[in-house]
This record gives C-alpha cells, structure tokens and sequence, in this order.
C-alpha cells in the first residue's frame, strides 16, 4: 500500500494504481480524454497532467503510477497553466461548429474547454483542413476535423473487438483517424466506437441529426436483445426511444454492447402493435384493443372440456413469468416454455442463446410449474388441447409448431411484435410495447437486472401481469382460486418481484430495492453477494471517466 | 421610510367647477377646431388606412432569413427550441449534400398559438436564422390549423442577412468548415 496526498487529502492505495485513480479516490477530477478504464492507456491527449512534488514537470495522471509518501497537486498554477495550453493545442484545429455537431451537450471538449480554458483561440491563419462526413462503415460516420486523436477508437478496435480497421494517418496536426484502403468498419461492435469517443467526430449514421442530446430523457435498463442481457441506457424523447448506449456493469458487459442488441431494441419501436385481432361476426375477423382479445379468451377458458395450454416465452420478464405461472396452476393448465431462435456468439458478449431470460423463466417454472415443457411437447400434446394461449416473444416458430397450433381449436397469442405466431392465431391481444414494460430478467450468467420502462404505454395494450390478472378475474370469479393468486391488474413489477423471491428458492433473498443500478448475481447457497462497493463507501467499479452515460450533462425541462 | 404627500387644497372657485367645466369645453372645442381647420397636432390615426410605424425593436410574427444562395441560414441546431419557453418550436433536421453546412431543417414550425413573442428563440440563434422583426401582425385566422408557420410561410418574410456565421478564425483557404462557406461573404 501506498500513501499518496492528492490536493492535501491524503489516501492509501495499492502500490501499482495509477495518480488518476489514486485522484478519484480521494475525491478529485482529474480531466482526460485520451484514457478509458476499459482500454490500455497511450497518456497522449496530455489533458490529465498533473504537478508532483519533486518532479521538474507536470506527469500524466492515467500513466504515472503513485509511490509511497507522492504528494501530487492538480490544481497548482503550473497544472492550470498547463491544462489550458494543451487545450489551446487540441482546439486550434477544431473546427468549433457545435450547433451541428450532434456530440454537443454531451461532448468533453466543451465541457474541459469551459472549466480549463474558457480562452479565446489565437491562431492568426487558416485552420487544417480534414474530411467532413467521412462513411467509415455502415454504421458509423467520421468527421475529421473535429477528432482530437485520442485514439480511443484505433485502441477499440484493436483491443476489444479484435478487428483492427482503424488507425492514425499522417502525423502532426495532419494526423487522422481512417480506415486503410478496401477496409470498412464493420464489426459487431462498430458503435461502441461513437460511445467512447469524447468529442463529435465519430457519429452513429442512425442516430446522426436525429435529436439534440440534452432532450433526451434517460433511462437505465438492460438490453434483451440476447442472454447476456447487457446493462444499457435508453435514451427517449417524446415518447419515442433515439438510441440505446451501453452503461457500465462489471459483471455483465463492462463497457460494450453489440450493434445487433441496440438494433434488436430499437427496430421495435415501429414496429410494435398496438392492436389486436378477434373473430367478428359471421367468420371475419376484425382489429381490437386488448381487453376484446381478453374479453374471447375468458370466453373459451370457461368453455374449455379437454385441456388448456399456456406457453411462455423464455424472454418475458420473472414477473410475467410468475404471475402466469400462478394462473396456470389455477386454471389447471399445462405450461411450455418457448424459446426463441439463436443466432451466431461471439466470445466478446454475444450469446448463442436469444432468450434474454432463459434462466429466470425456467427458475420460475420450475418452482411453481414443476413438469413444464418445450416446444417438442407442446407439439406431441396438441392434439390433447382444445385451448392454448402463447405469450409470445419472437419464439421461434417452425413449420411443426405452426402446424400443431393450427390444429387446436382455440389459439390466442399475447405479443407484442406480429410474428408467424400471431399469424396462426384466433385472437391475438396485443402487449405493451418493450421500453413501456417494467421488470427483471435474469442473464446466461445468472446476474438479475431491472428492466426500466420509459415509455408510456399505448391505452389498447395491456401488460403480461394486467391480463393474467384480467383472465383470472374473468374466468375464477371471486372464488377461493382468485383468492389464491396475490397480483390484481395494477400489481407493480416491483411488488411482485418480492412475492415471487419469497416463493421462488433461486430468488431467495433478493428484493426489487437491491437490484438497483447494477443488478445483482443469483443468490448462492442462500446468500446474497454483497454489493460492489468499497467499505468506504466509494464504488468498486469504475465508470469511464469522460463518457456521459453515468451522468446526464444537462438537466431541461421535460416537455421540450 | 415614511413619505410625506402633498395633497392638494383646491379652492371655492375650483372646487364648484363651474369655471372648470367652462374651461374644459374651450380645450375641446380649441382642439376641435384645430383638427377641421388647421390640421396639425392630430393624434388619432386613420386605422386601417393608416398605421402607426412600430418601433424597431417590435417583436411581430416570425421570419426565416436567409444565406446569398438563397437556401435557409437555419442548421436545425434547435438551440431556438432549446431557449423557447413556450414549446412552440417542431423542427426536424436533415442531413444535406453540401459538406460546409452538413445540417438544415427539413421541416420548421412555429405554433403561433402557443408562441408568447419572447424573443428568445432569435436571441439563442446562432446563425441569424429566425427573426421576430417582420413587423407584422400575427394575423388572426379561422382555424387552428392556420396559426402553424411552417418553412414556406417563415421564408416568405426572409431576406438575405449581412450577418457573419461561425467564429472570428474563419478558414479562408479550406472549403471544408462548417463556418467557411456559410458566411454571408
């Protein structure tokens, strides 16, 4: 252990921790744009310098490593004369065309240049010239001028996702980030690139003049896109989401997500419904809010003589899945649990699996619907149904289980995607759209997240929990099995996610309130881990230090 | 701090008003005859046929200006919507071809209704884009529909504006800046 006094507040840290993280510690921003806790550190941007007693001239905080008895002092006349001049440096060439760079708001060069500088630039002749909207790839779009070369980027691509197309150009003020000839960024990760870099210069060609940053309103949440269930940001305004960005989780994605996960949530934000299908009078069907869809399911529930099925997808929430899971015990019904189709892993994050809650589904099950089955099961056992109702999630949904649906009488899907399912059903209720749907899931490596639901939902649509509850009212009555169950359609997933650890043994232990932020693991032998932090109070892990997805830069008005 | 008032004491001959309301007739009358004959001093207007010049600071409806190639100065930056207290601002951006300006509204709407003439949104403008100096009148309408100003309606009062964009260290030689081009040089 080291001592080290950091503008007079003195701390004691491992030997080997760098002077910026030995700063933090003891409570001091140091400014950098250059290092990333996720990357190694090149100490080239020279914005994190500092003044160490006995040392000639100031050091980079993020390389220089402390020594015992290092008296280091980051706001001295020297270190602020410094700071300024290495902003001089990076802004002579910038461009300065804020009100079109979409990285304003959110972009550390504003933010160091207005804390360590604030001085106007004296350059007397023309600035250098780079490309402006330079296409790097499918995905991300370049504008040279404004890039500081931090490479941040180059490193991304040479460390993370393994792909090497970015590197420097020239050298000097001349220096650019590109792609070498032939080559175009495309890799899974291609975006985590826009995340990382500090000012404008690399810009997601989707998100490009979509909507000014300090209007979005941010949510933390976590991406369902596959089993791994990365820790995201979902920023939304008016109502609609514009981007997903990765937050940082030690445990499950630390810095990255993958293109296909921010896809996976943004494309359904158009394509979600909002409206049903039920049978009309004399063999037509016609379009319907969800309490209609509900209204016919009751319907056959109470009609039904042979049996009644309930398949689940394996992506709902825990709470969807328990409040089903009780109905089904209720209503006598066999259960299923659905899975969706795979698609290519990676060794990076992505996850073979698509189901973003695989495990918790089938913890759940298991507790409360011991002998659930699969889709092979289902398949043998339609013959032996003549009602099934399919909560649907993108299942996947081959020819022999389209073939089985379509020979039981009565088929109603619960979705909130149309699907080849939705298809082949009688009724079909549509569900609140994903970023509208609170709750927990559960990842491949059993690490329970929160799923937040910024949105508001569309009035026709109804929740998983809302039209169990609906269905049991409709169909039990108020007899003892309605009694039985312990949600009512305005139970909050928070609520039930207490009722369902109390009566799930996985969950043993955990309560929606310790879930907060980071999530937590499963617990072990019946104990709860700890959270992440140090016994002082400060957390363990460590966000990256220019990126704004850990805080949110502006705080306007909502109604903007 | 009290303050002391002088309150007046008017006397008998005042307080009858009878010379008072004598006195107040010949005023009228003077004026009267002043307007029929003479002409001068008149401070009523013949509105509508006349108008009253507004001062140069009036803030009336909307106008979009614009650069020397006639194209919108605006970048759809939304620092106008940003600024705007009232919400009344709806623009979407657009990405355009020229690499100077990189940015433009596809659409710009103003709901006029719900507009309360601050100002704010021209004093936010960083490009002298949108003005509130037209001099007009928002003119009253039939439906609600009709008090949205789009793009058209805004351009239509637009001239071209003598004002520089970008900062003091303009890029001469390179094309490529944001602010180079732009400029209304």
């Amino acid at each position: 252990m080291a001592k080290v006094t950091v503008d007079g507040i003195e701390v004691e840290v491992p030997a080997g921790t760098s002077v910026l993280r030995a700063a933090k510690q003891a409570g001091v921003d140091v400014p950098v744009f250059c290092y990333h806790p996720g990357l190694t550190i090149p100490a080239n941007c020279r914005m994190c310098l500092v003044d160490i007693e006995k040392v000639p001239k100031p050091l980079p905080a993020c390389y220089t490593e402390v020594t015992d008895g290092m008296v280091v002092r980051t706001k001295s006349e020297k270190v602020q004369a410094t700071q300024a001049a290495v902003l001089e440096f990076i802004l002579l060439n910038h461009p300065v065309d804020c009100p079109v760079c979409d990285q304003a708001g959110e972009c550390v060069l504003q933010e160091h240049y207005i804390t360590y500088s604030a001085k106007p630039s004296r350059l007397m002749h023309d600035k250098v010239g780079k490309p402006k909207a330079k296409i790097l790839g499918p995905t991300v779009i370049l504008d040279a001028e404004r890039c500081i070369v931090c490479t941040r980027c180059v490193r991304f691509c040479e460390e993370v996702s393994k792909s090497n197309e970015l590197t420097v150009e020239s050298r000097g003020e001349h220096s650019e980030i590109t792609v070498p000839e032939g080559v175009e960024l495309n890799n899974p990760y291609s975006l985590n690139v826009v995340d990382i870099c500090p000012v404008g210069a690399l810009t997601s060609r989707e998100f490009r003049f979509q909507k000014r940053v300090w209007f979005l309103d941010m949510k933390d949440s976590v991406c369902t896109g596959c089993a791994r269930g990365c820790s995201v940001r979902v920023d939304s305004h008016k109502n609609k989401v514009d981007r997903i960005v990765p937050r940082y989780n030690p445990d499950v994605n630390k810095y990255w997500m993958c293109d296909a996960g921010r896809d996976s949530l943004n494309t359904r934000r158009d394509k979600g419904l909002t409206l049903g299908v039920v049978p009309g009078p004399n063999d037509t069907v016609r379009e319907a809010p969800a309490l209609d869809g509900l209204r016919a399911i009751a319907g056959w529930l109470k009609e039904s003589q042979e049996g009644v099925g309930i398949a689940l997808s394996a992506s709902l929430t825990n709470e969807d899945a328990y409040a089903w899971a009780r109905l089904a015990k209720e209503l006598g019904a066999k259960v299923y649990l659905l899975k969706r189709a795979g698609w290519q892993g990676d060794d990076i994050l992505r996850q073979a699996d698509r189901d973003a809650n695989d495990a918790g589904v089938r913890a759940t099950l298991t507790a409360l619907a011991p002998g659930f089955g699969d889709a092979k099961q289902l398949v043998k056992d339609a013959e032996s149904l003549d009602t099934l109702i399919v909560l649907d999630n993108e299942i996947a949904a081959d020819s022999a289980l389209v073939e089985a649906i379509s020979d039981i009488a009565n088929v109603a899907v619960l979705t909130d995607l149309a699907g080849k399912l939705s298809e082949a059903a009688t009724v079909v209720v549509p569900l609140t759209q994903l970023h509208a749907r609170e709750g927990t899931v559960v990842n491949c490596a059993g690490w329970v997240q929160r799923i937040a639901a910024p949105l508001k939902p569309a009035v026709t649509t109804v929740t998983p929990i809302a039209a169990a509850a609906n269905l049991a009212h409709a169909v039990l009555g108020h007899g003892e099995h309605a009694l039985a169950l312990d949600f009512t359609e305005k139970t909050r997933p928070a609520e039930l996610f207490d009722r369902l650890a109390a009566a799930v043994p996985a969950f043993a232990g955990l309560s929606y309130a310790v879930l907060a932020d980071h999530g937590r693991g499963l617990p072990q032998d019946g104990v709860v881990a700890a959270a992440r932090v140090h016994l002082n109070g400060t957390p363990e892990w460590e966000p990256d230090p220019v990126s704004p997805t850990y805080h949110r830069p502006f705080h306007l008005r909502r109604g903007a | 701090m009290a303050k002391v008032v002088n309150r007046m004491h008017p006397d008998f001959a005042t307080q009858s008003y009878v010379i008072e309301a004598f006195k107040g007739v010949a005023l009228v009358t003077r004026q009267f005859a002043r307007n029929i004959f003479a002409k001068k001093d008149v401070v009523t207007v013949q509105y509508p046929e006349d108008r009253r010049p507004y001062t140069p600071r009036f803030r009336g409806k909307h106008r979009l200006m614009l650069r020397d190639d006639k194209s919108v100065r605006c970048v759809a930056c939304m620092l106008c919507a940003t600024a705007c207290p009232a919400n009344c601002i709806t623009i979407v951006a657009q990405q355009i071809d020229d690499p100077a300006i990189e940015k433009a509204p596809s659409s710009f709407d103003i709901d006029l209704l719900k507009c309360i003439y601050c100002g704010f949104c021209e004093e936010a403008c960083p490009c002298d884009a949108i003005r509130l100096d037209s001099g007009v009148h928002t003119i009253p309408s039939f439906t609600r529909r009709d008090q949205k100003a789009g793009v058209i309606n805004l351009l239509s009062l637009g001239t071209a504006s003598i004002a520089a964009q970008g900062g003091e260290h303009r890029a001469h030689s390179h094309e490529g800046t944001a602010h180079g081009r732009s400029s209304g040089h």
